[in-house]
């Protein structure tokens, strides 16, 4: 059984994990590929689809700009329906907030749907040590849950594995006969979550988006599960990030179709669940709880160069697009949020000294920013985090020798044609074949350096006006 | 072809010193259309590998170099996509000094990509060349995404004689070269351009062109390594050059 890296060490949990990939199709890749595709199909049935991409990018930089004026309407709303509100500046704060309403019901066993927000305050670790059973109820949580893993994908927790891995898991952790067929595992599921739905006290869910004009809070869910959380327990506690908020439900419309075709290339997700408070009485929950959680997320308020972040919809569609993600999966980025945007927002969350390598990561192809349905610019944020992380390590840094060579060397044309000049001389004396050049022979051939630059030999050409072609 | 443009050429420094072919190929086109050329000698490196590595300020005082050369070009025209792009678009996002700031809005809507020269500009196609051979296109993610080239080097290629133009499945695929990356992180770059071999080998080409010799050169290391008889060339030397070359 694999285990999740928990070290950021993200050169070398890549460079582990392509060395330990076994033979044959890798999930993720299939997963990703399959993901993408039906995403282009769905994006391809909207003729004006990038009218639409920019019309809600730019909603929902509203929604970004206005943020603080939102969350006051949006407390209003809340608190005019009966939901409680609680505010919590970091993991430590939410969890104990979560652990406090359990404790004040005598609730020793908590049922969860999908929330990646748990997953960032590590919520399932501190109810654990605290004495409270964390259940996850979305079937790819609770078969990372049991596989004693972290999702390694956003939106598609499980999808780093196959149906016959599902298929042995269950046989040994749930002592059933084995199968691989995804509908008999499903079901397999379902009767033993049924039987927590009915016995549970407590639920919580994650946040899609509040609506700040209406109160309503909306999950976004395809199995249902989430709306069994919050409406079979008497407590109900959302946990939400602190940007989840969108103005009006036309913005949550707009949101909603986006995010499921981006997500999954769904036209609309199975279940939009919308939450409006306290409803006592056989039909709802007694009592709604909200956490709206900052945890970093405030900061990144503040930094204008990255605003930008926080109006990403979690769809994880830049994840599947990614030539990095698609080889590697998601568990090496350690952390929570892998991908492009976890190459941006882990290093913002966690603190660039915790993530150094992560805006590094990527080949710039800028294929992210393409797919992103509310056109954050991930190349252009990653090249400034680079260009922070440089100066934050500046004096202790083993790379910045080179540059100011470099520099130097491009800075004029006498020292270029000085070390071009040297290059040249140590390939034709080089005795073995070509000299080795550190993080490229070892796989592949390096490029001869050419006899004659064009510089000189454009001055050959210069006054017969035919080039020659050899 | 006539049209008394004047372009001032600029060959990136890895093209200069590893693929001057695809510099007179570059030149004998922009000639056969007309154009006169000025080579600025001092010209060297555009700066990406340091911006794209996170030395800003080196990248700053290569960016306002290469300004202060080009200045008064009336057009400047370059086989790489990639460079192109650093300057059409990333120097944008460099914290110049407001002189240098004012010379380069002059200079970046003067800047293209060789192919968009040729086509958009000049509406130059034909270039009467001959190539009897399966060609694989490569798409440059830099080309594509950010200057949004496609069709004028298709274009391009489609008008030469004899070949048999083809695409990888995955063609909006990135080949895994990204520059500082490949050196940074060496296995992944190499294992993303296997797959992408993979899938060029599939077409049966037995040449691979692009926009970007930057592409071309990762890719070729990857055949020449693993023994796969399949030859990288820019697209400008297909185009300048024909049947000869191989």
């Amino acid at each position: 059984m694999s285990n999740p890296s928990k070290t950021n060490d993200l050169k070398k949990n890549i460079r582990n994990t392509l060395k330990n990939r076994p033979d044959g199709e890798l999930p993720y890749k299939k997963n990703t590929r399959k993901a993408v595709s039906k995403r282009d199909e769905r994006a391809g049935e909207w003729q004006d689809f990038s009218e639409r991409r920019a019309h809600i990018s730019s909603r929902r930089r509203e929604d970004i700009e206005d943020l603080h004026s939102l969350h006051k309407t949006l407390r209003d709303n809340l608190k005019s329906h009966g939901v409680i509100i609680h505010d919590a500046e970091d993991s430590d704060s939410a969890c104990r907030h979560v652990l406090d309403i359990l404790h004040k019901h005598k609730i020793d066993r908590l049922l969860k749907s999908k929330t990646m927000l748990s997953e960032e305050i590590e919520l399932n670790s501190f109810l654990t040590e605290h004495g409270v059973t964390p259940v996850e109820t979305d079937l790819g949580e609770y078969i990372v849950q049991l596989r004693g893993e972290t999702p390694s994908h956003i939106t598609m927790p499980a999808m780093h594995l196959t149906r016959e891995d599902v298929g042995r898991l269950f046989e040994e952790k749930l002592h059933i006969d084995y199968t691989d067929n995804p509908e008999e595992l499903t079901d397999i599921a379902r009767n033993v979550l049924r039987q927590e739905f009915l016995a549970a006290g407590a639920g919580l869910c994650g946040v899609n988006f509040a609506v700040a004009e209406t109160g309503h809070i909306a999950t976004v869910t395809n199995e249902g599960n989430g709306r069994m959380v919050t409406t079979l327990p008497r407590v109900v506690i959302a946990l939400m990030g602190w940007e989840r908020v969108t103005r009006s439900l036309e913005d949550l419309s707009l949101l909603w179709q986006m995010l499921a075709r981006s997500a999954t290339g769904q036209k609309a997700t199975v279940y939009l669940n919308l939450m409006r408070g306290a409803s006592p009485g056989p039909s709802g929950p007694d009592e709604v709880h909200i956490i709206i959680v900052d945890n970093g997320r405030k900061d990144i308020y503040e930094d204008l160069e990255m605003r930008e972040m926080l109006r990403c919809i979690r769809c994880g569609a830049c994840l599947n697009v990614c030539p990095v993600y698609q080889q590697v999966g998601g568990h090496p980025y350690g952390g929570v949020y892998p991908g492009p945007m976890g190459k941006v927002i882990s290093p913002l969350l966690l603190g660039l000294d915790n993530a150094p390598d992560h805006p590094f990561a990527s080949t710039l192809c800028g294929a992210c920013e393409e797919i992103c349905p509310v056109s954050i610019p991930l190349p252009e944020l990653m090249l400034l985090l680079r260009s922070r992380k440089i100066n934050l390590h500046r004096g202790i840094d083993y790379e910045a020798p080179a540059w100011k060579t470099f520099e130097k060397m491009m800075s004029n044309e006498k020292n270029y044609n000085k070390a071009t000049k040297a290059a040249r001389n140590i390939q034709r004396y080089w005795m073995f074949g070509n000299p080795p050049i550190p993080g490229w022979t070892r796989q592949k051939d390096n490029p001869d350096i050419a006899p004659v630059p064009f510089r000189d030999l454009f001055d050959k050409i210069e006054d017969d006006q035919e080039p020659d072609d050899e | 072809m006539p049209n008394n443009r004047k372009v001032h050429l600029f060959i990136p420094c890895f093209v200069d010193q590893i693929y001057p072919q695809t510099g007179l190929a570059t030149v004998k086109l922009l000639r056969m259309a007309g154009c006169n050329i000025i080579y600025p000698k001092e010209q060297t490196c555009c700066g990406q590998p340091a911006f794209n590595s996170g030395y800003r300020e080196t990248a700053t005082n290569l960016a306002e170099r290469f300004i202060k050369i080009f200045n008064d070009a009336e057009y400047i025209v370059s086989p790489s996509a990639s460079c192109v792009s650093m300057i059409k678009n990333h120097y944008a996002e460099l914290d110049l000094r407001p002189l240098v700031r004012h010379e380069y809005d002059n200079i970046k809507h003067r800047i293209f990509e060789l192919s968009e020269f040729l086509v958009d500009e000049l509406k130059c196609t034909d270039f009467n060349a001959t190539f009897p051979h399966r060609v694989a296109y490569h798409t440059s993610c830099h080309g594509y995404r950010e200057l949004g080239i496609y069709d004028q080097p298709v274009e391009l290629l489609r008008k030469v004689k004899g070949i048999d133009l083809v695409e990888p499945d995955d063609r909006k695929q990135c080949c895994g070269f990204g520059g500082t990356f490949s050196v940074k992180f060496p296995e992944l770059s190499t294992t993303i351009g296997e797959d992408k071999v993979e899938a060029i080998q599939q077409t049966g080409a037995d040449v691979v062109t692009s926009t970007d010799d930057s592409c071309l050169m990762h890719l070729q290391g990857l055949f020449s390594r693993n023994k796969i008889p399949i030859q990288t060339l820019h697209y400008a030397r297909i185009i300048a050059g024909g049947e000869a070359l191989i």
